[in-house]
């Protein structure tokens, strides 16, 4: 007999406490319905990624012995693979699924990191995969910043029409070699994976967005910082966009667009580029407090 | 989509890779009166954590290495069909992959075939020493590991690499199903206008005699090692103790190895050095 995990499909989702899905509580418009259910094949028709296809009004994410997500706007039909566990599976439903479903929502999404800054105001840290999101996240989480959100952050506007950073699950995921905090109990991402998870407080404020840095590293000696000015400031949202769409037909990519085009006229914009060896990311933070200044 | 397919560039490290690289990226350029930048080469590494992320549209630092391996032909079919050219990507791992690994992460339905450079491995022994900035024993210990993986390179920026020893790479690519042109890097020091020629023919491009020239002169050595000194080279992730391009010169393990360390790599690799032609 095949083992299926005790997953709580029905009900609904807010960001992953204790690896338990919790009912909301001062962040109902987030709730999601999750059932168990059949997630069909690939359609062949807005497959953005070898594992994501994105049609007009759903999402699919297959991942190969992880399980299969059907998104729609107002839920997640979760079919596990067979052997998958709670914790794997809670993972890719929160850090895929669930960034899938915000955009059918028409929010934004972008690949970055986030803490708040002396002002008040929120900074965004965009980048590629291993560009240092997190790391850079955790450093200024150890000189006292709180971190608003790692690897994503939604974009909402508040009453005021600032975009402002959604709070989520604001928890850090790194690998050891990059933790500050070597003498706390870590509890892994995944079983078996070598990324743990570093826990944050949250908030339930909205915080409006100032600063976006985008996060490069190069063959350099030092770290520095150069202005995003004009066009190349959009671009560098939608580089960034955690989902990037082919299609116009969804009207979404124009709405994810002007949401981008806002946030580029409030926020300064700079490139932030670090050495790729013997670097360590004091002189990387110092910069930055000194750009706070 | 595309309806060519990949040709892999596959290479046990220190083996003449960029040298490679830069050739086929220069032979192909239409304006060739600017120098070749050696830090935007045409063609990408198959261990590029972001091209294999944004492929496969998920992260691999979420997934264990096993299911990243078992995931990579997915993210290559995948990136095969946004190419609008015939593609090469280079790839330090071995055809046969790890023991755990039942299928090759080189799909067959993908592959055109495989450009395989080969290189005195008591050379690559000294080249690997600079690289990774070891001691001589030390690489040559690598050079005879079968369960040699490349972890963790260049602060995450690539994928763990399966190596295995010198020996099972190379026979790897030797006797895989893979139409082939394995050439040794010795033969590219000799004559590398014939291997570049070579080369073209196998890719199946047409490319003008002065177009090779001119390709084989903007990579001589020295035009490179220059190069590196001005801009730097980002693929060299090392502790600077070295430079990448060093001393692109073959044979100098007759001066640098003592008599145990030569009998240790010819020992275990005899076989297939003979194979490729070098005398032992």
């Amino acid at each position: 007999m095949l083992h299926r995990s005790p997953f709580p499909f029905s009900g609904t989702f807010s960001p992953i406490s204790d690896n338990k899905l919790v009912v909301p509580t001062d962040r109902a418009p987030l709730e999601v319905r999750i059932v168990d259910g059949v997630v069909p094949a690939f359609s062949g028709r807005g497959r953005i990624s070898a594992c994501c296809e994105l049609g007009a009004e759903y999402a699919l994410i297959h991942i190969p012995h992880v399980a299969g997500f059907q998104v729609f706007v107002d839920g997640v039909v979760v079919a596990p693979s067979p052997q998958v566990d709670l914790t794997t599976l809670n993972h890719f439903l929160y850090s895929m699924a669930f960034t899938f479903l915000l955009h059918l929502r028409g929010v934004p999404v972008l690949c970055a990191s986030s803490v708040v800054l002396p002002n008040g105001k929120a900074a965004l840290f965009c980048g590629i995969s291993t560009s240092g999101k997190s790391s850079v996240a955790a450093a200024l989480s150890h000189r006292g910043y709180r971190v608003l959100a790692d690897d994503w952050v939604a974009i909402q506007f508040n009453h005021l029409d600032e975009p402002c950073v959604l709070p989520l699950s604001p928890d850090l995921q790194l690998p050891l070699d990059v933790l500050t905090e070597k003498n706390v109990e870590l509890q892994r991402v995944r079983p078996h994976l070598d990324k743990f998870l570093f826990p944050q407080s949250s908030t339930s404020t909205l915080i409006p967005i100032a600063r976006i840095y985008e996060l490069d590293i190069d063959d350099g000696q030092v770290a520095s910082l150069s202005a995003v000015r004009g066009l190349e400031r959009i671009h560098t949202l939608t580089r960034h966009a955690y989902i990037r769409e082919n299609s116009v037909t969804s009207g979404r990519q124009h709405q994810q667009l002007e949401a981008f085009v806002q946030l580029a006229k409030v926020s300064s914009m700079h490139r932030l580029t670090r050495p790729q060896t013997g670097h360590s990311l004091t002189a990387t933070l110092d910069l930055l407090e000194a750009d706070w200044a | 989509m595309s309806l060519s397919k990949i040709i892999w560039l596959a290479t046990y490290p220190k083996s003449g890779t960029t040298w490679v690289r830069s050739m086929l990226t220069a032979v192909r350029r239409l304006d060739s009166s600017s120098s070749l930048n050696i830090n935007a080469l045409k063609i990408p590494s198959a261990a590029n954590r972001s091209l294999v992320d944004e492929c496969l549209g998920i992260k691999t630092t979420d997934l264990t290495r096993s299911e990243m391996r078992a995931m990579l032909p997915l993210a290559y079919r995948f990136w095969l069909g946004k190419q609008n050219e015939s593609c090469i990507l280079k790839t330090h791992d071995a055809y046969c992959g790890a023991p755990s690994e039942t299928e090759s992460i080189f799909p067959q339905d993908v592959s055109d075939g495989v450009i395989h450079i080969v290189r005195d491995p008591r050379d690559v022994a000294i080249s690997a020493r600079h690289y990774f900035g070891v001691s001589q024993d030390e690489a040559i210990q690598q050079l005879n590991d079968p369960e040699r993986w490349i972890l963790n390179t260049r602060q995450y920026l690539q994928l763990p690499t399966f190596l295995s020893d010198w020996s099972t790479h190379t026979a790897s690519w030797l006797d895989s199903p893979l139409r082939r042109l394995t050439l040794r890097y010795e033969d590219l020091l000799q004559a590398p206008s014939v291997c570049l020629e070579q080369m073209v023919e196998f890719c199946g491009w047409e490319i003008s005699p002065e177009q090779l020239a001119a390709a084989v002169q903007a990579c001589e050595f020295s035009q490179l090692k220059k190069q590196e000194q001005t801009q730097g080279y980002n693929a060299h992730f090392m502790e600077r103790q070295s430079p990448f391009f060093r001393a692109g010169r073959a044979g100098q393990w007759q001066d640098q190895l003592d008599v145990a360390q030569i009998e240790r790599i010819v020992d275990t690799h005899g076989k297939v050095m003979q194979r490729m032609g070098y005398s032992c």
